[in-house]
């Protein structure tokens, strides 16, 4: 569906000249919801405005729909851009207009009769659940109505491409997940292609396909979104994971003056991540049971990716040295990434 | 009740027939320039605007011309301005006084300054909505008429208010220099003649003008955004 051949884009300002995006190519699957994940100043937004055109790359081609966006006219691009909706942090609802106006703008002016622009923008606002708001100013809406009114209007020409950039960045937990819930929705029921552009693991965990992540302009790691967060290759990568669990409590834990974990003799402190589709399996009472260990869980985070669950937990285990390697040995086997932090 | 009044302001009541004709040569004045100065001051804000660097109609050469032609005609006095466009007044309107010679001057005086006024009013509307518009595939003319002069209602009420005023108050200069008016007529008698009740009552009915073109402005901004 979205095609980026070789894209790189360089900012010029005087003399100084800052590459945001580096030589990226990647593909998106129609119908998929693709993630783009980065820090701040990682060139994710840029490349996301590559798709439709909003920054033109310097080099590359940007292919969307089998339309070649980078060889078109200023005219016949701003006819294909009808077909890539955007959304944004900052929703970028027009003031002057309601939420009806709002709705209704790309319809205007399109040779669209009035009757069939207003069915249209009632389809929408049922769509997106404001059916009692179209006569409100944006003003008085939360950040979550102005999202949901943003989004019927990139979807009022029925595009085939949804852009999010950062759409959920300004919202509060609850409604970025309301929002979240709705994008997915949207993919399911208009097949729409979505890209997902944020610097939150959350977002791309809760509703992408395939993620890509950026750093320093280049796309360093993608994939699966599973595969990718569970065995992060990249330091970055291991960074975005490492944001969403509490286990790197453990190192401020560790660091605390006051010394809240005593380790007696016997006591390894661990930490055990999962790296595959391992978690089902009854690890720590196995380990227990057959090494003849104590085993006291301080953390533990698990999420659920793709239905699949993923994380680790940070532990004391009691017992003496060679059985206590037994375990580590026999949870390397299972798949499980086991390190001694720190023993007494 | 006469005699009070007569008391009070004899001269202006001896001459009230020539105050009536002074103002509406005001109200000629400031309404005819002012007309002028709408329809070409706010395109000229616009354009201004859109030209810059970054806008949507970038243009380097034709916004530095536009942006010198502002600065300069903003920082002449009003008062030597209307003396120097004596001429070009007599060329396009046959004369360089009365009524119909201080069009040029004023339109002159006020077009740089609607101008800024409508740029500012541009400024305001946030890039995140011109970016919006163009991911729904608007023209620059397009963006131009249905977002930036739209969303900028109230900020272009704000600058046409104070252009008004301002506008009043040069037409007050102009009368100096033979342009009639409220302005000439206190000039003419009040400073003149040391009639000063006469220059009183013109300060007063320039205050009620300006007065009601800020409250005439203030309700347009207040109705307008949302």
């Amino acid at each position: 569906m979205i095609r980026f051949e070789h894209i790189s884009k360089r900012f010029t300002d005087g003399a100084r000249t800052v590459e945001a995006v580096k030589d990226v190519s990647l593909e998106i699957e129609k119908g998929s919801i693709a993630g783009i994940i980065g820090f701040s100043g990682a060139g994710k937004s840029t490349l996301a405005r590559c798709i439709n055109l909003l920054e033109r790359p310097t080099e590359g081609k940007v292919i969307v729909g089998g339309t070649e966006l980078t060889a078109l006219s200023e005219k016949q691009l701003r006819e294909q851009r009808k077909k890539i909706g955007m959304i944004f942090q900052q929703f970028n609802l027009f003031a002057s207009r309601t939420v009806y106006g709002n709705i209704a703008y790309p319809l205007e002016h399109g040779g669209m009769a009035k009757a069939e622009i207003r069915q249209r923008v009632n389809e929408l606002l049922d769509l997106v659940g404001l059916k009692d708001k179209e006569n409100a100013y944006p003003a008085q809406l939360s950040g979550g109505q102005k999202q949901r009114v943003a989004i019927a209007r990139a979807l009022a020409n029925r595009p085939e491409v949804l852009l999010s950039d950062e759409s959920t960045s300004a919202l509060d937990p609850q409604t970025t997940k309301s929002i979240l819930h709705l994008l997915k929705e949207l993919n399911q029921k208009l097949g729409i292609t979505i890209v997902v552009i944020t610097h939150e693991m959350q977002v791309v965990k809760e509703i992408c396909d395939k993620v890509y992540v950026m750093d320093g302009g280049r796309v360093v790691e993608s994939g699966d979104v599973f595969q990718v967060f569970s065995s992060p290759r990249e330091t970055i990568t291991r960074n975005f994971v490492m944001s969403t669990s509490n286990l790197s409590q453990i190192d401020e834990l560790l660091g605390d003056p006051a010394k809240p974990i005593h380790l007696g003799p016997d006591d390894y402190l661990v930490r055990l991540r999962y790296l595959e589709r391992s978690t089902s399996e009854a690890l720590i009472s196995h380990i227990s049971r057959q090494y003849e260990l104590d085993v006291n869980i301080l953390l533990a985070s698990i999420e659920l990716i793709e239905g699949n669950p993923l994380g680790g937990l940070v532990a004391v285990i009691t017992g003496p040295h060679e059985r206590v390697r037994g375990a580590m040995e026999y949870l390397s086997r299972r798949n499980v990434l086991a390190e001694v932090i720190s023993h007494g | 009740m006469a005699e009070v009044f007569y008391s009070w302001i004899p001269n202006v009541i001896e001459r009230s027939d020539q105050l009536l004709e002074a103002l509406v040569q005001t109200l000629q004045m400031v309404s005819i320039s002012g007309l002028i100065s709408l329809l070409l001051g706010i395109p000229f804000g616009v354009f201004l605007f859109t030209t810059k660097n970054g806008g949507i109609l970038q243009n380097r050469p034709v916004h530095f011309v536009m942006s010198k032609f502002c600065d300069i005609f903003r920082s002449i006095p009003f008062i030597l301005l209307a003396i120097l466009m004596l001429g070009l007044s007599r060329l396009i309107m046959g004369t360089g006084i009365g009524v119909k010679g201080a069009i040029i001057p004023l339109v002159f005086g006020t077009v740089p300054y609607l101008g800024r006024q409508t740029e500012n009013a541009l400024a305001e509307v946030p890039a995140g909505m011109i970016e919006a518009a163009q991911s729904m595939g608007a023209s620059p003319w397009e963006i131009i008429w249905r977002v930036y002069l739209r969303e900028a209602i109230p900020g272009i009420t704000r600058g046409v208010t104070i252009t008004i005023i301002s506008l009043i108050n040069f037409t007050a200069v102009a009368g100096t220099i033979g342009a009639g008016g409220l302005g000439n007529f206190a000039i003419m008698y009040g400073h003149g003649k040391t009639l000063p009740d006469i220059t009183v009552a013109v300060i007063v009915i320039i205050i009620v003008l300006v007065s009601a073109v800020q409250a005439a402005g203030s309700w347009i901004v207040k109705k307008t955004t949302h």
